[in-house]
């Protein structure tokens, strides 16, 4: 019960900012006619620093440990929030506007891949403990995901065409390989943001363990 | 009674402890901890109020251990972080109806009253509607201080609340504390010696991560009575001074100095035994300013 609440507080807070960032995209790049070349790097480095920020300082992070609520309900309550925030507008943008052959395919992967950046991001803003830190952090394991062949040479395009790489899957010919490939993207998803619990609640644990 | 048992805490294996084998013991009113900067005062916070673990040690209330019933503890506590930027999107009844909903209180009808007595301890009934960002400094502490209270707890903990506000800010600030220590236990951590003496009952003057003082203000500043003198000389001979006691304050006028020391004796001629503060008694237990 007090999970809903949280995440109803949390929506209403997240999507009243992130409108603002859609109206910033509007007048940017539709009225510039210019949406799909900066549509996906737009959502995406947005996505990260969205995600990053889930905790404000450490300070803030103590305020609301201390509550009923915990550090690892409100981290998923922000988490649903953060990623139906970012994807939501995109989702209903990219399923009216492209083309009727690339409709749901433009859709699944927006969708897929800012719910993997939110997840990478919150797993890095957990473990780094610190806001800026973990932009940084986050951006450069963006870049690298983005640029791996540039970065590792033949090694790099080698991971690049491997089934559950999270990024490019726009480009998989066949749809089930693409199907399979968002799909385990998810999956990987949904496992950082696991791990991420499993850090917060070992934290708590360990607060518990010794004071008893 | 909140009991601090030996507790140690160190941030790598190998590092210098940050706080190291802390024994202290709180009684309710307003306590104070003191401490220059580092000395280790927001991590000893930090783990009474069970939001950091310790390497060592435990934290008793009434004899019991906190991690026995956390959750009961924490109903108990209301926690104020240095520098919190809290939600600055928000104004203050929906930060408050946000944080009372975190704390678990269920009912409309009890959020709603419960907002109504925080903002008028606090004192922003008038600020209802301007959002936390457009808040001044002093405004944000008592958001704040609006927010360890929900549930009325029956301790409070604030770190350094009245760095960098003004000053009339800051003894509207330290009178809210010294109301609200009448009813509950206050544990109040800065580097203001004045902040602590005009409200604490008790004080404990950390350094380095180790207690140098724990006990009655009055008895620290007893400590050093007839041991704190002034005296006016002549530049150039600051450092004879300073060899032979410790140096507290130096004051520059028309090409004369006056300096305040502490020492057994009078070491200087014309030295005139002063009035001792506990900003004395801090100086003297921590062996003198350091820069």
């Amino acid at each position: 019960m007090i999970f809903l609440k949280i995440l109803k507080k949390e929506m209403k807070y997240k999507i009243i900012f992130m409108l603002l960032f859609y109206v910033v995209y509007v007048i940017l790049f539709v009225c510039s006619q210019k949406r799909i070349a900066y549509y996906d790097i737009f959502l995406e480095v947005i996505s990260l620093i969205v995600a990053s920020s889930i905790w404000g300082e450490e300070q803030s992070m103590d305020i609301v440990l201390l509550t009923d609520a915990g550090l690892k309900k409100i981290m998923i309550a922000r988490f649903i929030a953060i990623v139906l925030a970012l994807c939501l507008l995109p989702g209903l943008h990219t399923f009216i506007f492209s083309s009727e052959g690339t409709r749901y395919r433009l859709t699944f992967v927006y969708v897929v891949t800012i719910f993997f950046n939110c997840s990478l991001a919150v797993l890095i803003r957990t473990i780094v403990n610190d806001l800026m830190g973990s932009v940084i952090f986050s951006f450069s394991i963006y870049t690298i995901l983005i640029f791996p062949g540039i970065l590792f040479g033949e090694v790099g395009d080698k991971i690049r065409k491997l089934p559950f790489y999270p990024m490019f899957s726009f480009d998989i010919a066949r749809d089930s390989d693409f199907i399979r490939n968002r799909v385990v993207v998810c999956i990987m998803s949904v496992c950082l943001i696991g791990i991420a619990y499993f850090i917060l609640w070992y934290k708590e644990k360990k607060i518990l363990k010794i004071n008893v | 009674m909140i009991t601090v048992d030996g507790i140690t805490k160190k941030y790598g294996k190998k590092s210098v402890p940050a706080l190291d084998h802390v024994n202290i013991e709180i009684p309710s009113g307003v306590y104070g901890i003191l401490g220059r900067n580092g000395a280790g005062k927001t991590t000893l916070l930090r783990i009474m109020a069970s939001a950091l673990a310790p390497t060592e040690g435990k934290i008793l209330v009434d004899g019991t251990p906190i991690g026995k019933n956390i959750r009961a503890f924490r109903r108990k506590l209301g926690f104020l972080p240095q520098n919190t930027k809290l939600m600055p999107e928000l104004n203050i009844v929906e930060f408050l109806e946000y944080m009372c909903i975190l704390k678990g209180i269920k009912k409309k009808e009890t959020i709603h009253s419960e907002i109504e007595r925080l903002l008028v301890i606090s004192g922003l009934s008038g600020e209802r509607k301007k959002k936390l960002k457009a808040y001044s400094g002093g405004m944000l502490r008592r958001a704040g201080i609006a927010q360890a209270l929900i549930g009325d707890p029956k301790i409070l903990i604030v770190d350094e609340p009245t760095t960098g506000l003004d000053p009339e800010e800051r003894l509207y600030f330290i009178n809210l504390i010294s109301r609200i220590g009448s009813e509950k236990t206050v544990i109040l951590s800065t580097h203001i010696t004045h902040d602590i003496e005009s409200v604490c009952q008790n004080v404990c003057f950390l350094e380095k991560g180790i207690v140098k003082y724990s006990g009655k203000t009055k008895e620290a500043v007893k400590s050093v009575e007839n041991s704190v003198w002034s005296v006016q000389i002549q530049p150039c001979e600051e450092a004879k001074i300073r060899e032979k006691a410790i140096l507290t304050r130096e004051t520059y006028e028309e090409g004369k100095l006056t300096v305040r020391y502490i020492a057994n004796e009078s070491i200087y001629e014309n030295s005139v035994n002063v009035k001792a503060t506990l900003e004395d008694a801090f100086i003297f237990s921590v062996g003198g300013i350091s820069r």
